[in-house]
């Protein structure tokens, strides 16, 4: 029986299914691009768009994200698969990065691609392919006083990659007030900004700052002047800012302060309520066509007070993944089991995570620390790869990208 | 080497399913495995040629030889408890452990799973290749797979060059 299975083995002959299955399952970006060369039929597989995006479906559901953590002068990427963060801390290349005079910011990010600037640069940066990408310079608005955000999203119907540009706008007689915002759209792999001109929202800016569901951007929100708060989605293919009512919970009515934010679980929206004593109450959007498809999942008391921590997502072992506000310790609270664990990410920081820490002068509350499916993806590079064009991608030594390709990062 | 008794549910399992229905199946060198119907369904192939009414015969597994069949069951029987149980954590080492298998027996196990249409086995089975040559070489995947290398030099430099860090 072994010698025969020893003869067979010699002339294995995997179907392509399998090797499908095998390569959408390879977490390690590197490796698919080291495997590219292993024959024609391995290359033209792992650079098919939809094996891409079957890769990336598999990657955000069977992993955590990754946190990627900016200490200058270095960016690290967290595993959350693994209960010690510290252990796999990753430091990850972004040697372009180094070679600029000026401090950046994470500012988003979207199927492992981040988003970064500083004051007059933005940067698309996939450090999965360590490929990086110089967004087209950006208009001067005159008279307005203000500082910048950028927010990046994915369209699956129109296959297009966005990044929004927000403006604060402040009152001329008292800086301090911002009274609107400006939003500018630039669809990646054009060479241009568009106005889109001012919404009529105030999304909250505490970090993290918009949660993204299948590329779609989600914000806690209020109409100005009205009070009441509601969840604002971008849709990056039509381009229209939405309004989805928060669900119906009665928590306003028993409680005066209700923190409010909106997290990721197995790919659909969640909202959450922390409350006093201890309660937490979660909603899940069954479907995001639907405004009104809210299911409440649970309300459930646990042994920490939880409003000086931020949530996150919900791992996919079913804990909902909270950020202390001071940055120095992640929670993990199990619903079921009314369970709380605690991971210290940072001990030796003092000061907490640097990049945690917003910058006044450029961002107001921008946190230079985003969560995102990061060692799972690798998308726009692979989309457009100019090998696969037949172009080659110029990048001389500033780090600046030229040449003609038009979508690659 | 495999018998019918070795598939039989061991006493643990058994309680609550000694009375369920039972089918045989047989693998390519003509041994039989007597097993709860509910362990068997586990396949989507056997589900379907039930539903098709061949449940009361032997069903027969040509391609599946009688080690491998019955490493299969193994995982299959494990699993009909685990979905009844849901612990994660158990499920997780169980697997971990019954995956740890070298090449030959994996690959057979993958072959069986796809042709039996095994969701669990085959994910599992798969992952496990996929985390075995993460970190080869080209040319160490080349001889796993035996794949002929079709890629001329000039197109290997390539991309070698374009992503010089990924062969570090």
């Amino acid at each position: 029986m072994q010698r025969q299975e020893e003869n067979e083995t010699k002339q294995v002959n995997v179907p392509e299914e399998i090797i499908v299955r095998i390569l959408s399952r390879l977490s390690a970006i590197k490796s698919l691009l080291r495997f590219w060369c292993i024959c024609k039929p391995w290359g033209a597989l792992i650079s098919n768009q939809d094996f891409i995006k079957m890769h990336l479906k598999r990657s955000s559901e069977d992993q955590n994200p990754s946190l990627i953590v900016y200490r200058e002068p270095h960016c690290y990427s967290i595993d959350f698969d693994a209960f010690d963060l510290r252990k796999n801390m990753v430091r990850l290349d972004f040697a372009f990065l180094e070679e600029l005079s000026t401090r950046f910011s994470i500012q988003s990010s979207c199927n492992g691609v981040l988003c970064l600037a500083n004051s007059d640069t933005v940067f698309l940066w996939n450090p999965s392919t360590r490929k990086h990408k110089k967004l087209p310079p950006q208009c001067q608005f005159p008279g307005v006083i203000g500082i910048s955000v950028w927010t990046l999203g994915y369209s699956p119907r129109t296959e297009e990659y966005k990044v929004l540009r927000f403006i604060y706008i402040r009152d001329e007689s008292n800086e301090s007030l911002i009274v609107g915002w400006e939003v500018m759209v630039h669809t990646v792999g054009t060479d241009s900004w568009r106005n889109l001109g001012q919404i009529p929202w105030n999304l909250s800016d505490e970090m993290p700052w918009e949660t993204r569901v299948n590329g779609t951007p989600y914000w806690i929100a209020f109409r100005w002047p009205e009070p009441r708060d509601l969840i604002v989605s971008f849709d990056v293919g039509d381009e229209e800012f939405r309004e989805i009512p928060i669900p119906n919970t009665s928590s306003e009515e028993e409680f005066r302060i209700v923190l409010k934010d909106v997290g990721v679980v197995r790919g659909r929206l969640f909202y959450i309520e922390r409350l006093p004593d201890n309660f937490i109450e979660v909603w899940v959007m069954e479907d995001c066509e639907i405004k009104d498809s809210w299911v409440k999942l649970f309300r459930t008391k646990f042994d920490v007070d939880l409003r000086c921590f931020k949530p996150f997502f919900f791992s996919k072992d079913g804990e909902i993944v909270l950020l202390e506000e001071d940055s120095k310790k992640f929670i993990l609270c199990d619903p079921k089991r009314n369970v709380v664990r605690e991971i210290r990410a940072f001990p030796e920081a003092e000061d907490g995570i640097a990049g945690l820490q917003y910058d006044r002068e450029v961002t107001k509350k921008r946190s230079g620390r985003i969560v995102c499916h990061f060692a799972s993806v690798y998308l726009l590079q692979f989309l457009n790869h100019p090998i696969l064009n037949g172009l080659y991608f110029i990048q001389d030594d500033a780090g600046v990208v030229s040449g003609n390709d038009a979508n690659g990062v | 080497m495999a018998s019918s008794s070795s598939s039989l549910p061991s006493p643990s399992s058994s309680s609550s399913s000694s009375s369920s229905k039972k089918l045989v199946l047989r693998s390519s060198d003509e041994k039989h495995f007597e097993v709860d119907e509910a362990v068997a369904l586990q396949s989507e192939m056997i589900k379907q040629m039930v539903e098709d009414g061949f449940g009361g015969d032997v069903i027969p597994l040509l391609n599946v030889s009688s080690n491998i069949l019955s490493k299969v069951i193994d995982y299959c029987k494990k699993h009909v408890d685990f979905d009844s149980k849901k612990k994660m954590d158990d499920r997780r080492r169980w697997d971990a452990e019954y995956i740890d298998v070298g090449v030959d027996e994996l690959y057979h196990l993958i072959m069986a799973a796809n042709y039996r249409n095994i969701k669990g086995l085959l994910d599992l089975t798969c992952q496990k290749v996929a985390d075995t040559i993460k970190g080869k070489k080209p040319k160490q995947i080349r001889i796993i797979f035996n794949i002929k290398n079709d890629v001329t030099p000039e197109g290997e430099q390539k991309i070698r060059k374009e992503h010089s860090w990924a062969f570090e």
